[in-house]
């Protein structure tokens, strides 16, 4: 079955989650939001999935917290209050989260908060959330984004939102990235991309081994869940360039 | 019984002077006290300093009219939305002191607050260039020596909520749905001096008795209704956010902001 590069993104990040993972879901962020469902409904039964605070929330399209939050929140096992949330994450009880900073560097620090723009004077963007938190806090995080470029994956970051060193694996549309303890490493290309495509979307120098996989793809079973089930409205696609316009249109459309 | 404390948006608004440290309720674009900003903004206050957990139309709204000259918040933006125009606009003009601060240090700041102390311990944010930014100190753990973030007390001058009841002595009716950070605006509350509460409806006691809680009568200054005092920010539960609207104000402030706000400053159609 065909699929697309949001499609891809979200499988692979789905992949990362293990047996007995606690994984937290942020806000504004629907393919982090698909891929924990995914993974619970196709990977990891057992997995701890707490939606913005809401604790083991039912199966439900991602969309429906974006439009009526009370209702995921309803049909969870139970909802953390505001400081329950951070001290589950402070004391060290969330294992994993899908994140979507602006950058991610060649030391894997994270960062959400400013950019430089291209005359070199910084870009405000609207904040880290619990980003400079979790990334000395939370057990692993993945870094993910619709693009690969070396904005997205510089050198170093323009800002210091989030410490270097929770994060394990980078997903781009491109290909997965790991943390190898020192610096990064091509662990697969995604179906039709090329090495020196990889190679030169990183600002960092990318370990590149003899050979590299191709990134598995989502089977057919993931694919009809994410378009049927988890995201019929395609909300996905508000995090890619191309698909964002859209997938607003239909987000106001269900509003 | 205790006198009432029903009054209305523009005299509720004579509590907020130039210059205060305003704390604002509601979480990204829900229970937003939008009306209160409204009416705050028409009477022209100036150099407002604005503190909001994770903040969206109340803080480009208010920067947007000329009120602010600082922020302090983990977020300021319209998640999938968009970004903020005014608040962008501004903080890139330097017209605005943007303090930005984690989740952690922000929700830590208020705990101090709530518990009456002057600053509360956190391991979080370690590492981050916000620390330096925000002038946060660390302190030594005296049992284990570990060194850890001292997170300053955030003590609003004044806070506004907005909730779906109340009555006139200013008992709070908690929210009939618990959604994301549904006991949020408790905690901004409870950090400030003054706390003004817009509600959907006023109610007999009785009525809260029944329901339960958010705050108590002697934790709040002053009550106002405000009938669809959130919009175009949604009252979980009792409406959504209205994203064609939000949209239209992001198009137009785009544009210019000031005339975006003044036609959100209309109100609800």
């Amino acid at each position: 079955m065909n699929h697309t590069v949001d499609e891809q993104i979200t499988w692979s990040l789905a992949r990362c989650c293990r047996p007995g993972d606690v994984l937290v879901v942020g806000v504004a962020t629907p393919i982090a939001a698909a891929a924990g469902q995914l993974a619970r409904e196709l990977l990891v039964p057992d997995l701890a999935l707490i939606e913005a605070a809401a604790v083991d929330v039912a199966p439900h399209d991602v969309a429906t917290p974006m439009v009526r939050p009370e209702v995921v929140a309803a049909e969870a096992v139970g909802v953390y209050t505001q400081a329950e949330i951070l001290d589950a994450i402070q004391r060290g009880r969330v294992s994993l989260q899908f994140i979507s900073p602006a950058q991610v560097d060649g030391a894997g620090t994270i960062n959400t908060s400013r950019v430089r723009a291209s005359d070199g004077t910084m870009r405000r963007l609207p904040g880290g959330l619990a980003h400079a938190d979790i990334a000395c806090l939370i057990g692993r995080l993945v870094a993910y984004r619709a693009g690969h470029e070396r904005r997205f994956l510089p050198e170093r970051v323009d800002f210091v939102t989030g410490a270097a060193g929770r994060v394990a694996t980078i997903v781009t549309s491109a290909a997965v990235l790991d943390w190898d303890g020192e610096r990064w490493r091509l662990a697969s290309l995604h179906e039709g991309v090329s090495r020196e495509e990889a190679v030169a979307g990183c600002g960092f120098a990318l370990d590149v081994p003899e050979r590299v996989p191709t990134t598995e793809p989502p089977p057919p079973e993931a694919l009809r869940l994410l378009r049927e089930e988890i995201d019929p409205h395609g909300m996905r696609r508000l995090e890619t360039r191309e698909g964002r316009g859209a997938a607003l249109r239909e987000l106001e459309a269900l509003s | 019984m205790a006198a009432s404390k029903l009054t209305s948006l523009d005299d509720a608004a004579m509590l907020v002077g130039d210059g205060a440290l305003l704390g604002i309720g509601g979480v990204l674009l829900r229970r937003k006290p939008i009306a209160f900003l409204v009416a705050l903004a028409a009477a022209g206050r100036r150099d407002l300093r604005v503190a909001s957990f994770l903040a969206s139309l109340d803080v480009d709204l208010l920067v947007a009219r000329g009120a602010v000259a600082e922020v302090h918040a983990g977020y300021v933006g319209f998640e999938q939305l968009g970004f903020a125009p005014a608040f962008g606009a501004a903080a890139a003009a330097g017209e605005l002191r943007v303090l930005e601060y984690s989740e952690l240090l922000f929700v830590s700041g208020l705990r101090a607050s709530l518990a009456g102390l002057p600053f509360l311990p956190t391991r979080g944010a370690r590492g981050s260039d916000l620390v330096a930014e925000l002038g946060l100190r660390e302190i030594t753990c005296p049992y284990s020596g570990e060194q850890l973030l001292a997170a300053p007390a955030i003590r609003p001058d004044v806070c506004v909520i907005h909730a779906e009841a109340a009555d006139e002595h200013g008992n709070v009716l908690a929210p009939s749905t618990q959604d994301f950070l549904f006991d949020a605006d408790a905690n901004i509350a409870r950090a400030a001096e003054t706390v003004v509460v817009t509600a959907e409806r006023i109610v007999p006691t009785s009525e809260i008795r029944r329901g339960g809680a958010l705050l108590f009568s002697y934790e709040v200054t002053a009550v106002v209704e405000a009938p669809r005092g959130a919009w175009p920010t949604a009252l979980p539960g009792v409406y959504g956010t209205d994203i064609e609207a939000v949209r239209a104000y992001l198009a137009a402030a785009e544009v210019d902001p000031a005339a975006a706000a003044a036609h959100v400053m209309q109100g609800p159609g």
